[in-house]
């Protein structure tokens, strides 16, 4: 049997251990949801290393991009297809899919409106520029509210409230195919002349440039994809816990996806898998402690930079998450 | 004339670091470029490959204007150039290092890669053999999945040229290659940068701090002073130009 | 025309606070290029350390209006200082981006610190800052302490421990007197607190021009704005010390070959910046009472826009940078229709849109800022 065989087979049971137990009734309710954050934190934390990471930018706005994914296609389900909590799910499934497909597609456009002018500039910039996106992407959501007629009733949702009552549409085989896929894309991006191209820039801007490398195309470049994969977790997350609070897309929530990237090891997609699973595992650990949580992640953040600026993996990966070329490759290594 | 910079003149604020510079280069000419340091070479390759927009002068490639195109545009008209202090991408490996030259010459786009379509496969097969080609030609094939960073310095300096040389340049220029080097690990790299010229059909513009080494190679040796030209002309000549042993003169007395 | 001349001058005031931020940004990129994303925090607890000053002591009002100003400017230096020292100077030789990120978790850390902030914990904290304190001068003294060995290297100097201590002592005492208060205001972090303006100053209105008026808050916000620049002007113009600092921001390496320290010229901008950071906030904290651990943000990253509108590293950019925010903030206030208006929807948050879109514009049209000079050739 190839490498990959098992790879696949592992993910495969992974699934169905998952699917059985819950359809018998031994998952655990609170598991699940444990398990499909997880995923969701995936997402996002694979999709702001190729930012972060990869091509070595620095964006401090992920949760911008997260949330604008998030609004919209709460906006699309909830309003534009009138989706509840009784529509039956085979019918809303493909309406959800399109909203999420809308959701990737105006997250993308935001990261190219932005990172266009900005990726000319030194590095500083896209910090600044990505923390005040943040900032005015909630002050937007904050104010935009509408009247939304629920039954006999008109209600304002939107606004300092949230979007509120966003139909239950992200299962488990939902987030767990979105993860997959963005996981395999983002590695065989990252693994083929494009990606090179993108570690290049990172290593050596200069080189880069003069090895016939568009830089500033390629920065764009990830910088969108990242912020297209940002916009399909936030519409994801919107459709698992089923609210959107204007303070979700803000500098604090950015700075979670940071420790997941710095902490995995920036440009490691395994680095990243094991660091979301581990620090959303943790901060349901940590619940008790409430605010002190969020203390402790600014004091990670720097003792890491300090002690340990390759986070967890540095730049390694498991063999099995490899190409079968670079697997090989991998092999050679560590003879 | 496959390149020629006419006029060329660059400040910085009010330091004038090349002045009024012409050359002319044919195909397959190997041409010096010397000068004490801080006399303005680099800022001329600078210029050269799009790194500074200069302030006044042209630049001319193939009988096409080339001045203040952005590097990779430079590069892919076929002009590439090494660094001065080395410039790899220290944590990929000395394969990929090489392979990035490629880039602007492979074709697949994005979908082909992420969806690992036929094209993919046929491309990344022959950028790794022809990777590989170039790596042998410097005797660096025994170590290809190495991160370049960990290379000894004198290798280091040598995947330096196979990269340029794997964007298939008609015109190479090295910026002191053989800086760090001893006389004779000096003395072979020159012969191998002899060789490769005839082998690939180059044209050479070479910057060397040490007289003696580029004498052996260069057919015409320009040099600078202060961002002025003082002498132009055949190695035999230069070396006996008083102005040029005042120059190197000046230099050995601040020191 | 009236209303023009009193948005006017709320604009102003609000700007002397963005550039009292901004010149902290504007000194510090100049010397190290790096944005310490930290100085909204600093601004914060200025404010705070205030707020706990003001409500913990009673002391004739003049007497306690300077001290209100002055107690958190050194209480912010100090923790600019150790800022500088802990968590920026081991990276000075690392990549740009590991400083960057560390400002953004020093950033984070102490905004939640103070969020998560109560009586209890400040307890501890000051009780943990004079233990740590008695143990440096233990150390000093050369007692042994927890089988800790005293080294007794050649260069020992006991004066190195004494501005650490100093700190400790004063921070651990800040926590003290705040400690009480915070039980008694049964302050949790997330909550906000009200500055106590009417303990230093009893608002006055005073008429300038038919119905526009200045407080005199607004007065004292500028006199105080004014002499801290004048002041700052003064260091950075006709000292060594600033000399070194306008020279350090051209060629480092130049500077040290000349025998100046440049850690301590980079340890001195820190102190500067953040003890401007902490006038301001302080300021802030009388003309805008409500204080929350999270303050800072907006402030920090409006004025870090505001110092690159002037051109980052330019002193005179951070504050007509500073000034021209401001004013354009409080006219956009002025502007956009209010909830009172016949719209009946508020777009006056709308305003906090602004500085973004000045930072768009600048940007797209002049990287560099007003004063900046051009970007630097990369080779
Ligand atoms: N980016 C730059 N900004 C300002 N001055 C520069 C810059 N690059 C080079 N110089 C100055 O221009 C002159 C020529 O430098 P350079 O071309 O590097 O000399 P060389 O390569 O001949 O030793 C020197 O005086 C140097 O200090
Ligand atoms: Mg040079």
């Amino acid at each position: 049997m190839k490498p990959t065989t098992y790879t696949i087979l592992g993910l495969l049971a992974f699934y169905a251990v998952v699917m059985v137990t819950s359809a018998v009734g031994l998952m655990n309710d609170y598991i699940l949801r444990v398990i499909n954050l997880m995923m969701i934190n995936i997402i996002l934390g694979v999709s702001l290393n190729l930012i972060n990471g990869y091509t070595g930018l620095f964006s401090v706005g992920h949760a911008g991009f997260m949330i604008v994914g998030g609004y919209v296609a709460g906006f699309m389900t909830t309003l534009l297809f009138g989706i509840t909590k009784d529509t039956p799910y085979w019918e809303a499934l493909p309406m959800f899919l399109v909203a999420i497909l809308a959701a990737a597609l105006v997250s993308a456009l935001v990261g190219f409106i932005i990172g266009l002018p900005v990726l000319r500039l030194t590095d500083d910039y896209l910090a600044i520029v990505t923390i005040g996106f943040g900032e005015i992407i909630r002050v937007i959501f904050n104010f935009i509210t509408f009247k939304k007629k629920v039954g006999n009733w008109e209600l304002d949702i939107g606004g300092p409230r949230g979007l509120l009552g966003i139909p239950p549409l992200s299962n488990f085989t939902v987030i767990f195919l979105f993860t997959l896929f963005t996981v395999i894309f983002i590695r065989n991006f990252v693994f083929s002349r494009h990606g090179r191209a993108c570690i290049a820039i990172r290593e050596n801007e200069v080189a880069a440039h003069m090895m016939g490398i568009p830089i500033t195309r390629y920065k764009v470049l990830a910088f969108v994809l990242g912020s297209t994969f940002a916009g399909i977790g936030g519409a994801l997350l919107a459709h698992f816990i089923q609210l959107l609070h204007p303070t979700m897309g803000g500098f604090m929530k950015s700075v979670e996806y940071l420790i997941i990237v710095y902490l995995g090891g920036m440009g490691s997609i395994s680095g990243t898998i094991v660091a979301a699973a581990a620090l959303t595992g943790l901060s349901e650990l940590l619940r008790p402690i409430g605010e002190l949580r969020m203390v402790l992640y600014g004091a990670l953040l720097v003792v890491l930079m300090l002690k340990r600026p390759g986070g967890l993996m540095g730049q390694r990966e498991f063999p099995f998450l490899l190409p079968e070329r670079e697997r090989k490759i991998y092999a050679l290594q560590n003879r | 004339m496959l390149f020629k910079i006419v006029n060329l003149t660059h400040f910085f604020g009010g330091l004038k670091a090349v002045d009024d510079f012409n050359i002319e280069i044919g195909p397959r000419q190997i041409i010096g470029l010397i000068g004490p340091n801080g006399a303005g070479k680099t800022t001329v390759f600078n210029l050269v490959t799009g790194f500074y927009k200069p302030t006044m002068g042209k630049v001319f490639f193939q009988d096409e204007e080339i001045t203040g195109l952005p590097p990779h545009v430079i590069t892919s008209k076929g002009i590439v150039r090494t660094f001065q202090n080395i410039r790899l991408f220290n944590n990929m490996t000395v394969l990929e290092n090489v392979t990035i030259a490629r880039h602007y010459r492979m074709q697949y786009g994005i979908t082909s890669a992420v969806g690992r379509f036929p094209s993919f496969h046929r491309e990344e097969h022959e950028v790794e053999e022809k990777a590989l080609e170039y790596l042998s030609i410097f005797h660096l094939d025994s170590k290809i999945h190495q991160p370049a960073g960990s290379l000894p310095y004198g290798q280091q300096r040598r995947l330096e040229i196979a990269r340029a040389l794997a964007t298939e340049p008609k015109l190479l220029l090295l910026d002191e290659p053989a800086a760090g080097m001893n006389n004779a690990e000096a003395l072979e790299l020159m012969h191998l940068i002899k060789k490769i010229a005839e082998e690939f059909r180059l044209s050479i513009l070479l910057i060397e701090h040490q007289m003696p080494v580029v004498m052996g190679i260069a057919e015409r040796i320009h040099v600078l002073d202060f961002g002025k030209t003082i002498a132009v002309g055949p190695p035999e000549e230069i070396k006996n130009n008083p102005k040029v042993i005042e120059a190197y003169l000046g230099e050995g007395a601040l020191q | 025309m009236e209303t023009f001349l009193s948005q006017l001058i709320f604009g102003l005031q609000r700007g002397t606070i963005y550039a009292l931020i901004a010149l902290g940004y504007t000194m510090v990129y100049g010397v190290v290029r790096l944005i310490n994303f930290a100085y909204g925090e600093v601004f914060m607890i200025g404010a705070f350390v205030s707020f706990f000053l003001v409500n913990a002591v009673s002391l004739p009002q003049p007497i306690l209006v300077v001290l209100a100003l002055l107690v958190p400017m050194v209480t912010c230096s100090l923790l600019g200082l150790a800022m500088d020292a802990l968590a920026y100077r081991p990276l000075r030789q690392k990549p740009r981006l590991a400083a960057l990120i560390t400002a953004i978790g020093v950033s984070f850390f102490l905004s939640n610190f103070v969020s998560y902030s109560s009586g209890e914990t400040v307890r501890s904290s000051a009780v943990a800052s004079f233990l740590l304190a008695g143990f440096l001068i233990l150390y000093v003294l050369g007692v042994k302490v927890l089988n800790f060995p005293v080294k007794a290297t050649p260069n020992f100097k006991p004066i190195k421990f004494l501005i650490p201590t100093v700190s400790l002592l004063l921070i651990g005492y800040i926590f003290w007197i705040s400690k009480d208060l915070l039980t008694e205001l049964r302050w949790k972090g997330s909550s906000f607190a009200s500055y106590p303006v009417d303990r230093l100053i009893v608002i006055e209105k005073i008429p300038l021009y038919k119905s526009v008026y200045i407080t005199n808050i607004q007065i004292m916000n500028f006199v105080v704005s004014v002499l801290l620049m004048v002041v700052l002007s003064y260091l950075v113009n006709r000292t060594m010390t600033g000399m070194a600092m306008r020279a350090s921001k051209n060629n480092k390496d130049a500077v040290a070959l000349m025998g100046v320290n440049v850690n301590r010229i980079i340890s001195v901008t820190f102190i500067i910046g953040t003890a401007l950071a902490g006038a301001a906030g302080v300021l802030s904290a009388i003309t805008y009472p409500r204080l929350t651990a999270f303050m800072g943000v907006q402030p920090g990253l409006k004025a870090f826009i505001a110092a690159v509108l002037g051109g980052i590293g330019s002193i005179e950019g951070a504050m007509l940078g500073g000034i021209i925010m401001g004013v354009a903030e409080q006219f956009a206030i002025g502007l956009l229709p209010s909830s009172y208006g016949p719209s009946r929807i508020d777009f006056t948050p709308l305003a906090d849109g602004v500085a973004f879109a000045i930072l768009i514009v600048v940007l797209l049209l002049r990287p560099q800022g007003i004063f900046g000079e051009p970007p630097r050739e990369k080779l």
